[in-house]
C-alpha cells in the first residue's frame, strides 16, 4: 500500500476514536443529569409520603388550626399529582412554605413538641428537606459538567451536530425560603 | 533567559501549591487523617481509653463490612452550614465502602456548639433520621456538662450497634459495648397500659358485685366494645414500636440511584462512600 493511504487511514481512525469518545462523554453527561433529577423527584416523594402521618399526630392537639393543615394537606396533593418538573419545583416549595408556617403555629403547643412521634417525624422531615438540598446540589452539579462538555472542544462539535444547547442551573424559588409570619 | 528558568518553575510550583490549599481550604475541611482514621480528633475531645475503644470497634466494622464510622472533632465550622460542611466533607474524603456507601460521620463543631451525624445511602435504613437525631439528644446532656469523650464514645457504640444489627451480626465479646437497645416503651407507653388494666378490673368488679343478669348481659356487651376501642386507641400509643420499622423501611425503599463520587477509592484509608443527606444535626 502506499504510504499516504496508510497515513490518510491512521488519521481517520484517530479522528474516529477521538468523534466515538467526544460524544460519549456528552451522552453520558446527559444521562447523569437525568439520574440526578430522578434522585431529586425521588425525595421529594419521601417528603411528601412523611406529611399524612405528620398530619395525623398534629390533628390531636391543634384542633382549631383547619386553615394551616388544609393546607399542608393540599399543597401535599399537588405534589402528588404534579407531573412536570416545573409542576412539582412549584408544589415543592408550596409545601415547604405550608410546613413552615405549620412549625411556627406548633410553637403554641407544647404538649405537641413533647410528642415524640412529633419529634421524630419533624426530623425525617428535615432530614427530607435536607436530602433535597444535596439533591439539588447534585443536579446542578451534573448540569455544570454537562455544560462544560458542550462547552469545550471537542464536545461542541458533538452538540452542534445533535442540536444540544446548555441547560440552566436549577434555582429553588425564594419564596419557599421565606417563612412568613403568624398573624392572629 | 537561563537565570529567569528556576524563579519561573519556583513561581509555578508555589500557585500550585497554594491552589491545592485552596481548594481545601475553600470549605475549611480538614485534611483526611493518615492513620487511625475513624476518630479524627482535631481538638481533642476523646481521652485516651475512649479513643482506644473507638478504634477498636471502627476497625472492626470496617474489616467485617466495610462500613467506616469516623468522628470528626473540628473546632469552628466557620460560618458554613453545618449539613454542607459534613456532606463535603463526607464526600470529600469518602467515607464508606464505594459500592455498598455505608459510612457514617459523626461531626463535633465545638466552639460552635453544633454537631451532626451524616449517614452514607447505604445505612439510612438502619440509621434513620429520627434514630440519628436520639443519639444527638443521648449526646446533649453530656456535653453540656462538658464530658465530650464519654458522650462521644456512647454514641459511637449505638451507632456501630445498629451497624451490626443492619449485617445480621453482633459485635464481639471482646469490645466491650454498652446495651445498644434504647428503651421503646416510655413512660407514657406504661401509663396508658396501666390505665387500660385498671379499667378493666373495674369493670369486671362491677359486672359481680353489682347488677342483675339482664343487666349483666347487656353490661357484658357495652365492656367487650368499650375493651375492643380501648386496645385500638392504645395501640396508637404503643405505635412507637411500629413507627420505627416503617421508619426503617423509609429509607431501604427510598435509598434510590445515589451520585457517586468522581473516585472509587477515597482520601487514603477511606473506601470512596457518599451521603445523599441523611441524617440529623443538633447543638448543645
Amino acid at each position: 500500500m502506499k504510504k499516504g493511504t496508510i497515513a490518510a487511514v491512521a488519521v481517520s481512525a484517530v479522528l474516529l476514536l477521538g468523534a466515538i469518545a467526544a460524544y460519549n462523554s456528552v451522552m453520558s453527561a446527559r444521562i447523569a443529569i437525568d439520574a440526578q433529577y430522578g434522585q431529586i423527584e425521588n425525595q421529594v416523594q419521601r417528603r411528601a409520603d412523611l406529611i399524612p402521618n405528620l398530619i395525623s399526630t398534629v390533628k390531636g392537639y391543634m384542633q382549631h388550626e383547619e386553615k394551616v393543615l388544609n393546607e399542608v394537606t393540599s399543597a401535599r396533593a399537588r405534589i402528588v399529582g404534579a407531573h412536570s418538573a416545573e409542576e412539582i419545583a412549584a408544589a415543592n416549595g408550596q409545601l415547604t412554605g405550608a410546613l413552615g408556617r405549620l412549625i411556627a403555629v406548633a410553637e403554641n403547643y407544647p404538649s405537641l413538641k413533647a410528642d415524640a412521634h412529633f419529634t421524630e417525624l419533624m426530623r425525617e422531615i428535615s432530614g427530607s428537606e435536607n436530602r433535597i438540598a444535596v439533591a439539588r446540589r447534585d443536579y446542578n452539579e451534573a448540569i455544570r459538567n454537562y455544560n462544560t462538555a458542550i462547552g469545550t472542544f471537542p464536545g461542541n462539535i458533538v452538540a452542534r451536530v445533535m442540536g444540544y444547547r446548555s441547560m440552566a442551573q436549577f434555582v429553588a424559588e425564594e419564596s419557599a425560603r421565606h417563612v412568613p409570619e403568624v398573624t392572629f | 533567559m537561563r537565570r529567569a528558568g528556576p524563579s519561573i518553575q519556583f513561581c509555578l510550583l508555589a500557585v500550585l501549591f497554594l491552589a491545592c490549599r485552596g481548594m481545601a481550604a475553600a470549605v475549611g475541611i480538614p485534611s483526611p487523617p493518615a492513620a487511625d482514621i475513624y476518630l479524627a480528633d482535631y481538638v481533642q475531645l476523646v481521652n485516651t481509653g475512649d479513643r482506644q475503644q473507638i478504634l477498636d470497634i471502627g476497625n472492626d466494622l470496617d474489616k467485617r463490612f466495610g462500613a467506616q464510622l469516623v468522628v470528626v472533632s473540628v473546632n469552628t465550622l466557620d460560618g458554613a452550614d453545618i449539613e454542607n460542611y459534613s456532606n463535603t466533607l463526607f464526600r470529600s474524603w469518602g467515607i464508606g465502602d464505594a459500592a455498598k456507601n455505608n459510612g457514617v460521620l459523626l461531626l463535633i463543631a465545638k466552639d460552635d456548639r453544633k454537631f451532626r451525624i451524616e449517614v452514607g445511602y447505604g445505612l439510612e435504613g438502619a440509621i434513620t433520621d429520627g434514630y440519628a437525631g436520639e443519639v444527638l439528644d443521648a449526646m446533649k446532656p453530656m456535653f453540656k456538662a462538658g464530658d465530650y469523650s464519654a458522650g462521644i464514645l456512647a454514641a459511637y457504640q449505638k451507632l456501630a450497634n445498629k451497624i451490626y444489627a443492619e449485617y445480621g451480626e453482633s459485635p464481639p465479646e471482646s469490645l466491650t459495648m454498652t446495651n445498644g437497645t434504647d428503651k421503646e416503651w416510655t413512660l407514657e407507653d406504661c401509663l396508658y397500659l396501666a390505665i387500660f388494666i385498671a379499667l378493666v378490673l373495674v369493670i369486671m368488679a362491677i359486672y359481680y358485685f353489682v347488677l342483675s343478669p339482664a343487666l349483666e348481659l347487656f353490661i357484658c356487651i357495652v365492656c367487650f366494645i368499650v375493651n375492643v376501642l380501648f386496645y385500638i386507641i392504645s395501640f396508637g400509643h404503643f405505635g412507637s414500636l411500629n413507627s420505627k420499622d416503617s421508619y426503617s423501611n423509609f429509607g431501604r425503599r427510598h435509598h434510590g440511584s445515589g451520585s457517586r463520587g468522581s473516585r472509587s477509592r477515597g482520601a487514603g484509608g477511606f473506601g470512596g462512600g457518599s451521603s445523599g443527606g441523611g441524617g440529623s444535626s443538633g447543638g448543645w
